[in-house]
């Protein structure tokens, strides 16, 4: 653990994605002390101020402060990809283990199921998806988990069958263990970095889709302070008012520049010759 | 081979028909009638439920699903609901645009990734290492249709370079290049960060293996080490994940088509959904999912010719 | 743009057009629109989207034309006569028009149009509805047709204005393949039309009221609104059907011709009477006197809408704007609060209940909302936001018996009060009926003036009859909440000269008094 803190700490681009993604959780946790505003707000008087001693961004087409809705915006990330992430994970890995430690027909079947939500566009899924149980923040966060869970799942297979066959796995099944204890007890320590580089890379990806179903007008709904809602709304004032899409852009930016910085630098601390996985 | 291509397709086959059904599924689980849709806010309930038992859309899903099995048995994917055309000329007149989008952005992420990664590799550890993979780190990290829209005004509104809209015509004109630019350069951009990883990550580890070093130590020029030894090894890995990364950009189009106006299947689907046009977009979720595992497919050949090794595997 | 809920083409008050050019049109060069959506449909008769209408209104002709200021005009009819009790209705067809085959358009096609509308089930006939008071079309002789109505109908006119398609071509043809390559005796004909992506037409030299200046007109639905100014900005188009408000000065300051129309355009918010406390009057009152309507308006439209005080849009009749002023409650929070506390009082809802705001998926109706349920929540109305998609919107607010508070937007199938009134008002109307939700309340009294207002030719009778049912709907129940009559914003290059002010759907190139040209 030492080892890898040092290593981790040479890095300074992952430090950099550290910082980042630090200043997320700290902007999240602390916007109703770091506002006078409420994100919601609205002062229709006020529309369309440019940035100011007083609105320090600026505020949108309702009056209300940009950076104050910057500030609450955080709180949706860590809400919605965070969540997505660990529930694509949960999937993935359960299929991937289930799939490589049952082997025969069970894993022809998963493996099958796998390829299936790989090939189906994600895109179509998700409008598909989004439009037939509505746009909630559940929602959003169960398709962009179904649709990334495949990935993992995959990854997850394709380790267990280079593991499987190994001794200290053929030992534990020789003494008995169930699966669920293979899986757990000795599959999982060993792809434990893997998945937390691929994990970090995921959630910068699921915020870029967040922003991305916005602009298909199924993703987090208004009033909802998202960022991916202010840019696709903001994308309109591009040339009357440009710092309503400006910031929350460059907040998206940042915070997916973060997590894929912390990835890398993840992925050459925990193990500077592994492979990049997809 | 010939063993590995017949188990290839016959895994095909079941992962189309997966498709097929899920999608099926999924748009009989939309609210929003498309019966009501073609008929029109004003029409009573009693004439649409003529019109969808004169459709078939009332029968039981399965028996639904049967027929339109059925119908792809004999090539043909339904009519469309609101165009008086079949899905199978929609999808096609779609299609080439789509996979040209698709082709050039993959070119595109290739021609600047590999550079990017390999002196990345060359200088492992330096600041030129952590320049290349930043920079291409920063296309990963804005919005396409963002990045899509500011290209868009910069290049088509304020310097009045380049077309903005549609597709100008099939790639060997200049007016087919001129449209693709801006639309491949963002989506290509979203890939960067992919091809510089593998081919830096790849390359440091050949370059550090032994036979490589002991090239090296043999005098041998840097040019050659890089082409011969290292680049090579990396390439079969590049082409290795092609199909994954074509199958990302062929899907990820979605959004950079409608920013564009890019007449291709993403905004096919995108309209086929909000006008509930089911069979098109069960067609064209079926034209994504086909071509994604045919090109894995054509891939994975090509990698095993690449590399013998795996022949036996 | 506002999604248009009566699906047939609509008129349009034409007030501001853009300076016309003085000096000699010169024929020539293709103009570029862009709409906001794709075309559909071709076929006239089964087309029932707006975006079609603006390119088959180009390839067919009417049998009355709508001029400048909503007055029915003489078209293929050069003269109409009813009788006077305004149940026939005998039009005298004009001599020498030929389809752009070269074919001559006689009665017998006009006849055989209306059939075509007629004589086909109602779900696959795009246009049943507007005409279904028919109950014959007679052919008297070879330029004379007679309608037969079931009942005495005063806005025939506008249930006339149909397209007149030729009998023989579609005959032979069939209706798939006439949709695909429809033949008319408008001003263009269909060059080429590939699905979803583009439609030209060309000028059709056969057209018999004057030669078109240009030579053709190129189509393409650009959906997002972004990338639809970029487009005009850019040069890659020459019009475009819809602007966002904001864009206004951007566009005009680059030199482009900016045209803020008046639309027969009303939106409103409703409360579905399904349900207390939406079936409160006095409910329904809090709303209104909670939401500053003005601000609403010039927040979400700008200079793109003008605030509204009654369905019945400008340019439509009976219209007294300072009567409806004066009877419509002041924005008034602390009002609405005390209105709050009474009716919690009464026992009609509690301090808790959900008062859920209906919108569709669209940038303007989301703002609506997100405004409504801010104002709601300010006097302490537990109110929330519900988007839905606008297909499922509409499924939802058709077949659902929720009651909540929606908004829509709604234009009238004809420049007549019966249009407006029988649509949003009649129990067996969808919109009156299922959407607001009639049928679950006593509305006879509402639907017996509506059908005492069409059944009369005697227009001052008419008129206060309609000025009657405005009372009881909008400022005794309190229906809706009337917001704001939105004006189409349409995008020109300056090459664009003569531009027809367009109805809400539907773009006319040449007409009596117009014929667009372009500048080199």
């Amino acid at each position: 653990m030492r080892e890898f803190w040092e290593r981790f700490r040479k890095n300074r681009q992952g430090v950099a994605g550290l910082v980042l993604v630090g200043l997320l959780f700290a902007v999240a946790a602390a916007a109703p002390v770091l506002s006078r505003w409420r994100p919601d707000a609205m002062d229709l008087v006020l529309q369309y101020q440019p940035p100011s001693w007083h609105h320090l961004l600026g505020t949108d087409e309702f009056g209300r402060d940009v950076l104050t809705r910057i500030f609450y915006g955080a709180r949706v990330v860590i809400g919605v990809a965070l969540p997505a992430t660990a529930l694509a994970l949960g999937l993935g890995v359960t299929l991937g283990l289930t799939a490589g430690l049952n082997g025969g027909m069970v894993e022809q079947v998963l493996m099958r199921v796998i390829d299936v939500l790989l090939a189906f566009p994600s895109l179509v899924l998700a409008i598909g998806l989004v439009a037939a149980a509505g746009p909630s923040l559940v929602n959003i966060i169960l398709v962009i988990g179904v649709t990334r869970a495949p990935t993992y799942g995959r990854l997850i297979h394709g380790m267990v069958l280079s593991l499987r066959h190994l001794e200290f796995v053929d030992a534990a099944r020789a003494t008995g263990a169930t699966m669920f204890r293979i899986g757990a007890r000795h599959i999982l320590p060993n792809v434990v970095s893997p998945l937390l580089v691929y994990s970090s890379l995921t959630v910068g990806a699921s915020i870029l889709t967040i922003s991305g179903l916005s602009f298909l007008g199924i993703g987090v709904q208004p009033p909802a302070a998202d960022w991916g809602v202010m840019l696709t709304r903001g994308r309109e004032y591009l040339m009357v008012a440009p710092w309503i899409p400006f910031f929350p852009g460059l907040a998206i930016f940042l915070t997916v520049m973060g997590f894929n910085l912390l990835g890398d630098g993840l992925r050459d601390a925990l193990d500077p010759r592994l492979k990049l996985m997809a | 081979m010939v063993q590995f291509v017949a188990r290839r397709i016959a895994f095909l086959i079941p992962t189309v028909l997966g498709v097929a059904f899920l999608v099926f599924l999924l748009l009989h689980l939309v609210p929003g009638d498309p019966v009501r849709v073609m008929a029109g806010a004003d029409v009573s309930e009693r004439a649409v439920q003529e019109l969808r038992t004169k459709l078939g859309l009332n029968r039981p899903l399965l028996v639904q699903f049967g027929y339109y099995l059925l119908g792809l048995l004999h090539g043909d994917m339904g009519t469309s609901l609101r165009f008086d055309d079949t899905v199978t000329s929609l999808v096609l007149a779609r299609f080439p645009a789509t996979l040209e989008l698709a082709a050039v952005s993959l070119g595109l992420s290739l021609a600047a990734g590999i550079p990017l990664g390999v002196v990345a590799a060359f200088r492992v550890r330096s600041v030129w290492d952590a320049a290349c993979t930043t920079v291409s780190l920063l296309g990963a990290a804005v919005p396409v249709f963002w990045l899509g829209i500011l290209l868009a005004y910069l290049f088509g509104v304020v310097l009045k370079w380049l077309p903005i809209t549609g597709r100008g015509g099939p790639l060997w004109t200049a007016a087919g290049w001129a449209h693709i630019v801006l639309p491949a350069v963002s989506l290509a951009v979203t890939q960067l960060a992919f091809t510089t990883r593998l081919v830096r990550d790849r390359m440091v580890e050949v370059l550090g293996m032994d036979y490589v070093r002991s090239a090296r130590a043999k005098g041998l020029s840097e040019a050659r080490v890089i082409y011969h030894h290292s680049l090579k090894n990396a390439m079969i890995l590049i082409v290795a994940n092609t199909g994954l990364q074509l199958g990302y950009l062929l899907g990820g189009s979605v959004l950079t088509e409608t920013v564009f106006v890019w007449p291709g299947m993403g905004r096919l689907a995108v309209q086929a959904i909000s006008g509930r046009d089911f069979p098109v977009v069960q067609g064209v979720t079926l034209a994504f999912a086909a071509s994604f595992v045919l090109i894995n497919m054509l891939v994975d050949m090509c990698y095993m010719w690449l590399d013998p090794r795996l022949r036996y595997a | 743009m506002i999604r248009v809920i009566a699906l047939v083409c609509l008129v349009a008050v034409s007030v501001a057009g853009p300076p016309v050019r003085v000096g000699a049109a010169e024929p020539g060069g293709t103009l570029r629109v862009a709409l906001t959506s794709d075309v559909v449909k071709l076929d006239p008769h089964r087309a029932n989207d707006c975006f079609s209408t603006y390119v088959f209104d180009e390839i067919f002709d009417t049998l009355v034309a709508l001029d400048d200021h909503l007055n029915f005009v003489p078209h293929v009819a050069e003269s109409w006569q009813a009788s006077p009790d305004g149940t026939v209705w005998t039009f005298k067809i004009r001599k020498g028009i030929t389809f752009s085959d070269g074919s001559p358009l006689t009665a017998k096609d006009v006849a055989f149009s209306f059939h075509r509308i007629l004589d086909v089930p109602e779900a696959v006939s795009g246009k049943l509805s507007k005409v279904n008071m028919i109950a014959a079309v007679d052919l008297v002789d070879d330029s004379t047709v007679r309608f037969r109505l079931k009942r005495p109908y005063a806005p025939f006119l506008g249930a006339a204005r149909q397209h007149i398609v030729p009998q023989a071509v579609v005959e032979r043809m069939g209706d798939e393949a006439f949709n695909r390559a429809p033949v008319g005796s408008g001003p263009f004909r269909l060059r080429a039309w590939r699905k979803g992506e583009q439609v030209t037409l060309v000028r059709n030299d056969r057209f018999w009221l004057k030669k078109p200046n240009l030579d053709s007109v190129v189509f393409r639905p650009i959906e997002d609104g972004t990338s639809r100014t970029l487009a005009l900005l850019a040069g890659e188009v020459d019009m475009v059907d819809s602007l966002l408000p904001q864009m206004i000065d951007r566009v005009r300051g680059g030199g482009f011709t900016v045209i803020i129309k008046p639309n027969l355009f009303y939106q409103y918010l409703g409360f579905r009477q399904y349900a207390p406390p939406y079936t409160n009057v006095k409910f329904r009152v809090m709303v209104q006197q909670a939401i500053d309507v003005d601000r609403l308006v010039a927040t979400v439209y700008g200079r793109g809408g003008t605030r509204a005080y009654s369905p019945v849009e400008p340019g439509l009749w009976p219209r007294d704007e300072a009567a409806w002023k004066a009877a419509t409650p002041k924005y008034d929070p602390a009002r609405a609060k005390a209105l709050f506390e009474e009716l919690i009082k009464d026992g009609v809802m509690t301090k808790d209940t959900p008062i859920v705001v209906h919108v569709s998926q669209n940038t303007d109706t989301q703002k609506i909302g997100e405004i409504v349920v801010t104002s709601l929540k300010q006097i302490g109305v537990n109110a929330t936001l519900k988007v839905s998609e606008w297909t499922a919107f509409l499924d939802n607010v058709i077949n659902s018996k929720d009651g909540e508070i929606y908004t829509l937007g709604t234009s009238p199938a004809q420049p007549d009060p019966d249009a407006v009134y029988a649509w949003l008002f009649a129990t067996a109307s969808n919109n009156g009926g299922n959407i607001l939700g009639l049928k679950a309340v006593d509305n006879k009294a509402v639907d017996d003036l509506i059908a005492r207002a069409a059944a009369t030719t005697d227009r001052r009778l008419r008129e206060q009859l309609y000025t009657r049912i405005n009372e009881t709907v909008i400022f005794n129940q309190r229906y809706h909440v009337p917001l704001v009559y939105p004006n189409q914003i349409v995008g020109l290059s300056a090459k664009v000269h003569d531009p027809v002010p367009m109805p809400i759907c539907g773009s006319w190139m040449v007409t009596g008094q117009h014929n667009t040209w372009m500048s080199r």
